[in-house]
């Protein structure tokens, strides 16, 4: 996840607070949490100074009710909150939500949205001679640390390749928290390949075009979606007061105001986020779960 | 002089003189410190630049250390990489390592380079180099260079270029602050050095051209400066002054009124005086001359008086005597006892007494008779010869008279004229011995010699004089005497005597009980002619009448 991706979903959270202050009825306070790897790219700390001081202008300019961002480290505590109520919004990473999140729970929101494609990529060095996942054996992967995703497509893309799970056939893995440094480790040739999301490796390569001479995305072996992460709010919300809120949300689209807001945080433009935005994390999910139940019955027949 | 004639550029030279030291002055400060300033304050921020060079190299050594001892490239990059994102100053770092490849990171994206052909070379940079450079393309940057050292073991080199915009602006910014608050100093200072200066000079050219005026005679002339302090005061004073001048003026031309008065009638007596000054002064020598034969007339009439008084005194006895004869004549006649031998005795006795009468008057007129020339006489002689002279006055009186003298001391001078000196001592001393009545009156007269003078002191316990007489006492026609009784003339003559013809001096004093009169004579005219002696010169002159 890159800081523009963050940036724009911290957007998201600030919109939701100025539009619920236009509905008839009080909303609730809104209560958001946040799921920490969504922000890996930018210091935490920077990400709380600045939602808290949007939040607090928005409030007071919306006479809004709010309740202070509740940051988490681990999803089953965010889980927890968001079914108990505690938090009534929700910004994260799409397969966490699909893994953990009952689809019952959850209804549509909004979130900034980066007008190019964001996959995560399958990126090799080109000495390596890894041409498919099959070719991976032996290899030094780089995986994003703590990333639900890469860890589940990983699994899901040797497993199509050899039929079988098996961790002890890769090299070494590395985690790192940005997808910047694992294009670095594999340009300096500290990894073999790695799997990051497109817009890190893109943003290095921009930085350094010796980066294209060294390595290349193997594109058959992307994960296609939206966007890795998603703003979603909670059922217990009502319709109507969602639907409002998302309609003031987008309309920052259309002000000085809000085109201010999404430059802070590289956001191209608002976009309504619906729950079906998860749906390839759901066939992602689905497929990784069958052929993990399909290896397991190869090795228990064995 | 009004106070409140205002004049916006007052045209005194006070006035400009003041008022342009404070201009210059103020322009000189403001220059002084623009130039003082700027330097300084471009030295201060080139520290500053140091200092954040110096801060951040040692931020990316020792963040990128482990890296850079592991060869882990990735995380320098990525390191340097949030260096340059979260400080916008920096330009671009240069890490150059011995060995492997080094790698340029800019604000635009960073390359990897092979060491040897790196800008920079390790082995060139023992010690960090920094300063301003001006690089092609760019504008100037601060540009600083460090060896990269772990436990003093050389591993690489590092350069960090720094934008120096805000430096720059910051140097601009300065000096633009520095000039306006000059220009707003002077826009402010100015006014105000303006009117000090007028409100300090006005008052002085005010007063200043009131001095002119009166300086040149105007002493109307006042000035009106309705001030509390000390240039008030000047003026406060410089009207006193000039009604003081005025009034001075004023009682100066009075007393010059009078003066030319005084001094027409004193130039009229003054011609007058001239045209008679000298019948005045024929008039007075003559009036002189007439004074002084009266005086000696009456000198010589006092003389003839007491030689009379002496002569007869001294023909007292023999008269007596020979009346004595000329009764034994008659009564030896009429008893019948005048024979031839009585007779002759008795005449004989007569021509006796009748001689003795002659001799008499021949001492007194050998005594009286003035010397011609100065001669040599004997002092205990002259004394004595005088002292015989009055015996038979003084001893009527019971008035004795001692003489302490040696003989043999001779004097060079008039020997019947200090005689006289002699008479009028002893004859003051006789009346004031009268007058006062002591239990025994006497005269002392007494000699002493010293080298170069002789010295004859004449006491007597006659009770001495009084200050004013004291005083008087040598003054002619000054006495003490009933009328008719004394001249004033004798002491007065003595010491004319004493002074002028003998060359010594006569002074009276006060002792105990009476006076002296002291006589002092140069010796040397004793010793010139110690070997002439002429005794007949102390024997007493014949009376000159």
């Amino acid at each position: 996840m890159t800081s523009k991706h963050v940036r724009a979903w911290l957007a998201v959270v600030l919109l939701a607070i100025s539009a619920g202050g236009l509905h008839a009825e009080p909303p609730p306070p809104m209560a958001i949490g946040f799921y920490t790897p969504v922000i890996r790219d930018i210091p935490r700390k920077d990400v709380e100074v600045s939602l808290r001081f949007w939040i607090e202008e928005m409030a007071r300019s919306m006479k809004l009710t709010y309740k202070p961002v509740r940051f988490y480290d681990d999803f089953a505590s965010l889980r927890r909150d968001f079914l108990d109520g505690e938090i009534n919004f929700m910004v994260a990473t799409a397969m966490g939500i699909v893994q953990y999140v009952p689809a019952s729970a959850i209804a549509d929101g909004f979130s900034g949205y980066k007008l190019a494609d964001d996959h995560l990529v399958l990126v090799v060095r080109r000495e390596s001679g890894i041409r498919t996942p099959a070719d991976l054996a032996g290899k030094r992967v780089g995986l994003l640390d703590g990333d639900e995703l890469s860890h589940i497509y990983l699994e899901t893309l040797l497993m199509q390749a050899k039929g079988k799970l098996d961790w002890s056939r890769l090299g070494p893995i590395s985690y790192e928290q940005r997808s910047s440094k694992l294009t670095h480790r594999l340009f300096f040739g500290q990894d073999d390949a790695a799997l990051i999301n497109r817009s890190g490796y893109e943003a290095a390569l921009a930085l350094n075009p010796q980066i294209g001479q060294k390595l290349q995305i193997l594109d058959d072996y992307s994960f296609k979606s939206r966007s890795p992460h998603i703003g979603l709010f909670s059922t217990s919300i009502s319709p109507e007061h969602r639907e409002l809120i998302i309609q003031g949300g987008l309309s920052l689209n259309d002000t000085v105001r809000g085109q201010q807001v999404l430059e802070i945080y590289h956001a191209d433009r608002m976009v309504r986020t619906p729950v079906s935005d998860l749906e390839p994390y759901w066939e992602l999910l689905k497929t990784h779960r069958a052929l993990k139940a399909a290896s397991v019955t190869k090795r228990d027949k064995r | 002089m009004r106070w409140n004639t205002f004049r916006p550029f007052p045209a005194n030279r006070v006035f400009l003189r003041v008022f342009g030291v404070f201009g210059s002055l103020l322009l000189a400060m403001a220059v002084l410190y623009g130039a003082l300033m700027v330097p300084l304050q471009r030295d201060s921020l080139l520290k500053v630049l140091y200092s954040q060079a110096s801060t951040v190299s040692r931020s990316i050594i020792q963040a990128s250390s482990d890296a850079m001892l592991t060869d882990d490239f990735g995380f320098v990059v990525e390191h340097n990489l949030q260096v340059l994102q979260n400080n916008k100053s920096i330009q671009s770092v240069l890490i150059v390592p011995r060995r492997g490849t080094a790698i340029s990171i800019t604000t635009t994206g960073w390359e990897m380079l092979e060491s040897d052909k790196a800008p920079i070379q390790p082995g060139d940079y023992e010690n960090e180099s920094f300063g301003i450079r001006q690089i092609p393309g760019t504008a100037s940057t601060y540009r600083y260079i460090t060896p990269i050292r772990f436990s003093g073991v050389s591993w690489g080199v590092m350069r960090i270029d720094f934008d120096t915009s805000d430096y720059l602006a910051n140097i601009n910014e300065m000096i633009r602050q520095i000039v306006l608050i000059s220009l707003l100093s002077i826009l402010i200072i100015l006014p105000v050095g303006y009117f000090f200066a007028l409100w300090l000079t006005r008052p002085i050219a005010i007063i200043s051209n009131a001095a002119s005026r009166v300086a040149n005679g105007d002493l109307d002339a006042h000035v009106d400066v309705p001030r509390a302090d000390e240039i008030g005061d000047l003026s406060r004073s410089f009207n006193q002054m000039v009604d003081a001048l005025a009034e001075n003026r004023q009682r100066l031309e009075n007393v010059n009124l009078d003066l030319e008065i005084k001094v027409a009638e004193r130039t009229q007596a003054l011609d007058e005086l001239n045209r008679t000054l000298d019948q005045r002064v024929r008039d007075e020598i003559a009036k002189r001359k007439e004074q002084e034969q009266l005086l000696i007339h009456q000198s010589r009439l006092a003389a003839m008086g007491e030689m009379i008084g002496a002569i007869a005194h001294q023909w007292r006895q023999p008269l007596n005597a020979l009346s004595l004869v000329l009764q034994n004549i008659a009564l030896q006649f009429e008893m019948g006892r005048l024979d031839q031998e009585s007779m002759k005795r008795l005449k004989d006795k007569g021509e006796v007494m009748v001689m003795r009468m002659s001799t008499t008057i021949d001492d007194f007129r050998n005594f009286f008779k003035p010397n011609k020339t100065a001669k040599l006489f004997d002092l205990d002689t002259a004394l004595r010869n005088a002292a015989d002279l009055l015996d038979g006055l003084l001893r009527n009186h019971n008035i004795s008279v001692s003489i302490q003298s040696e003989p043999g001391i001779q004097i060079l001078g008039f020997g019947n004229e200090f005689s006289q000196v002699v008479l009028n001592i002893l004859g003051n001393a006789k009346d004031a011995l009268i007058a006062h009545h002591p239990a025994q009156p006497s005269i002392h007269i007494k000699v002493a010699q010293t080298a170069q003078h002789i010295e004859i002191r004449f006491e007597d316990n006659g009770g001495g004089m009084d200050e004013t007489t004291l005083n008087k006492i040598f003054e002619p026609y000054f006495t003490t005497k009933e009328e008719g009784k004394g001249t004033g003339i004798g002491l007065y003559m003595s010491k004319m005597i004493i002074q002028n013809s003998m060359h010594g001096q006569l002074r009276a004093e006060n002792i105990p009980g009476g006076a002296c009169f002291r006589v002092t004579l140069p010796i040397h005219a004793a010793e010139e002619a110690t070997a002439e002696t002429d005794r007949t010169s102390a024997v007493p002159p014949a009376p000159t009448f």
